[in-house]
């Protein structure tokens, strides 16, 4: 009698901890998920400020955003569905987080290498500007009396 | 004579060290100025059913489902992370490009776009309830890396309609 008494009772208080359990399960997901796009997003700004090329990162920012809409839009009517998409989106946006680090490294290499490259050009520039002042006139003359050596001069 | 040649000799002198420096210039302003954005901006389109400007429509019935298209162009020379907000309002709804919709939100698309460049991504929205000079207002915010939040950036848009009852 005990027992056929407390089995609905048993149901009611699992389908409760389902309810109830499962909503801030969600919302928990959905807000961690927002949060870890917005830091994604700075470390992308930061790698690119460094230097690095971020349209990789860019592209899979854009597709955690697409999920976490998604997901927002299912959110009400399937928390289930809703959740897994909260989990790829922070899946994604822990990748670009991850990620960051090494291309900005990379846009750091690229920007040293430009620098050291412009600094290298300006060096020789200058110093083909003083080789040009030092030596255009004997090199000139060269080029033209070789120009001109089958040229016989006549008297007018 | 001797003095044609001299002449000649500096004409020369003085024309390949001439080009030697606006080489020189050429890199030093290629190098200096690259990636400097003079005046930052970005932008906010609204494109009809058709991708296009114009089409836009006009009345709607309650519940049913349409479509238009939006357009965010980034010329802030950085990458950006936008957030574009549908809101319905009405007549005395206020907005401006110094203050934003206090209405409510239909729906918000998010996307990150790198320095020059846009965007065209499809909007789906549905209007509940019937009425007359309904506004739906499209307004642009963008990610502040300081507060860590979507600050409006006084860009937005609006279509007028007329909802009817299904």
């Amino acid at each position: 009698m005990v027992v056929a008494w407390m089995r609905p009772l048993g149901v009611a208080i699992f389908l409760a901890a389902l309810l109830f359990g499962s909503a801030p399960a969600v919302a928990q997901s959905s807000g961690s998920a927002h949060a870890q796009i917005d830091q994604a997003f700075v470390a992308t700004h930061a790698a690119e400020a460094d230097g690095g090329n971020v349209t990789s990162l860019v592209s899979t920012l854009n597709q955690a955003i697409n999920l976490t809409e998604g997901a927002d839009r299912l959110n009400a009517t399937n928390p289930q569905g809703a959740a897994s998409l909260y989990s790829q989106a922070y899946s994604l946006a822990s990748d670009v987080i991850q990620k960051a680090p090494t291309v900005a490294a990379q846009g750091k290499a690229a920007v040293s290498a430009s620098t050291t490259e412009f600094y290298g050009e300006t060096v020789v520039l200058g110093a083909l500007a003083v080789v040009t002042y030092f030596f255009t006139p004997m090199v000139f003359w060269r080029i033209w009396l070789r120009a001109h050596e089958g040229w016989r001069v006549k008297k007018v | 004579m001797e003095g044609e040649e001299g002449l000649i000799d500096e004409q020369v002198t003085a024309v390949v060290v001439g080009i030697i420096l606006i080489v020189a210039g050429v890199n030093a302003s290629n190098f200096y100025l690259a990636n400097r954005v003079t005046e930052p901006f970005s932008e906010l389109g609204i494109l009809g059913p058709g991708q296009k400007i114009g089409g836009y429509p006009t009345t709607l019935v309650a519940g049913q489902g349409f479509s238009l298209y939006g357009y965010v162009g980034n010329h802030e020379g950085a990458v950006n992370y936008y957030q574009v907000l549908v809101k319905l309002g009405n007549e005395s709804t206020q907005v401006s490009n110094s203050t934003y919709a206090r209405a409510a939100e239909l729906a918000s698309y998010g996307l990150v776009l790198v320095n020059n460049q846009s965007s065209i991504f499809p909007i789906s929205l549905s209007l509940v309830g019937p009425g007359t000079n309904q506004r739906i207002i499209f307004e642009l915010w963008m990610f502040n890396i300081t507060s860590s939040q979507f600050a409006y950036t006084g860009l937005w848009n609006e279509i007028w309609v007329n909802v009817t009852a299904s």
